[in-house]
C-alpha cells in the first residue's frame, strides 16, 4: 500500500474499504472495526480541514481543530441518527469543535494582534522576495474579503472547491446541499467573485498611475 | 443551438470539470464562434486561477489519518 502524498489518491484511501459507503463504514465502526473509521477519516479529512481552516485558520488552529473534530465524532458515533448522513453530521461536529476552540481561546486571542489570514510566511513567499511576498499577501487578503462578501451559504462550498478541489458530489455529501444546489451555488458565487476579482479589479496601486503621468 | 444565456450558466461547471459530455460539447461548440462567451470563459478562468492560487497555501498537504487513529479516544 503506497503512502505517497502526491496527487489526491492518498486522500481517497486505498484498499477494499474504498468503495464502501459511509453508512456501512459507520456500522462496522460501531461493531469495533477501527479500519472502517480510518477510511472515513481519509475520506473526509480534506473537507474537515478546509472547514476548520475557514473558521480558525488565521490562528494557526486548523490542524488541531480538525483532529479534535474526528476524535469527537468517533466518541459520539453511536449518537448519529442517520448513518447515511455521516458527512453532514461530521460537518456539524467540526463547526461545533471550531466554535468551542474559539470560545476557549478567546481571552488569549483578544489580547493578541490578529494575524493576517495566513499564519506563517510560506516557502513560496520566501522565494518571491519581499515585493513578491507583499503582492501575494495583498492578493490573499483581497480573495478573503471577496469570499467574506458572499452570502454565508456560499462560503463553505467555495472554500471546499478552491482550497481542496472537492467535487460537487463531495461538497454535496459534506454540506447536505443537493448536487444541483452545489452547482447553482458555485455558479452564483463564481460570478460574484469574478466581478470582484477580475472585472472590477483596480490596476495595481496608485503608483502605476503616477509613474505613467511622469 | 445554444444561446449565450444558456452557455453562460454552464461555464462554472465546465471549469470545475463537472459538465456532462453533452453540456461540454454544446459549450465548446458555442464558444468556438462567439467572442463574447469566449471572453467570459477567459475571465471566469482567470478568477478561478486567482482563487486556486490564493488558497493553495492553506491546502491540506499531509495525511492526518495515522495521527488521528493513534490517539482515538476510548
Amino acid at each position: 500500500m503506497s503512502s505517497g502524498l502526491g496527487g489526491s489518491d492518498w486522500r481517497n484511501g486505498e484498499g477494499a474499504l474504498m468503495q464502501v459507503k459511509d453508512a456501512e463504514l459507520v456500522f462496522r465502526c460501531l461493531d469495533g472495526d477501527t479500519d472502517a473509521y480510518a477510511t472515513l477519516v481519509r475520506r473526509y479529512q480534506a473537507a474537515v480541514h478546509a472547514t476548520a481552516h475557514y473558521y480558525a485558520g488565521r490562528y494557526g488552529a486548523a490542524e488541531d481543530i480538525a483532529q479534535e473534530a474526528f476524535w469527537a465524532a468517533y466518541k459520539s458515533l453511536n449518537r448519529l441518527k442517520d448513518p447515511e448522513k455521516f458527512g453532514v453530521w461530521l460537518k456539524e461536529v467540526t463547526t461545533r469543535t471550531a466554535a468551542n476552540w474559539l470560545r476557549r481561546n478567546s481571552p488569549r486571542l483578544q489580547s493578541e494582534t490578529p494575524l493576517p489570514h495566513r499564519r506563517t510566511i510560506s516557502m513560496e513567499d520566501a522565494r518571491l522576495g519581499p515585493d513578491g511576498e507583499a503582492d501575494r499577501r495583498e492578493r490573499y487578503e483581497q480573495v478573503q474579503r471577496a469570499v467574506d462578501a458572499l452570502p454565508e451559504r456560499y462560503r463553505l462550498p467555495v472554500v471546499l472547491r478552491y482550497m481542496q478541489e472537492l467535487s460537487y458530489d463531495e461538497i454535496s455529501r459534506f454540506t447536505g446541499e443537493s448536487r444541483d444546489e452545489v452547482r447553482g451555488i458555485l455558479y452564483r458565487a463564481g460570478r460574484q467573485l469574478r466581478e470582484l476579482l477580475v472585472d472590477r479589479a483596480q490596476p495595481k496601486g496608485d503608483a502605476t498611475w503616477l509613474r505613467a503621468r511622469k | 443551438m445554444a444561446s449565450c444565456t444558456q452557455v453562460e450558466s454552464l461555464i462554472q461547471a465546465f471549469l470545475d470539470g463537472e459538465l456532462a459530455d453533452s453540456e461540454r460539447i454544446i459549450l465548446e461548440e458555442h464558444v468556438s464562434h462567439c467572442g463574447g462567451c469566449e471572453g467570459l470563459v477567459k475571465r471566469q478562468r482567470q478568477s478561478a486561477a486567482i482563487l486556486y492560487e490564493a488558497f493553495r497555501e492553506d491546502r491540506l498537504d499531509v495525511d492526518m489519518t495515522s495521527n488521528i487513529m493513534a490517539h482515538l479516544p476510548e
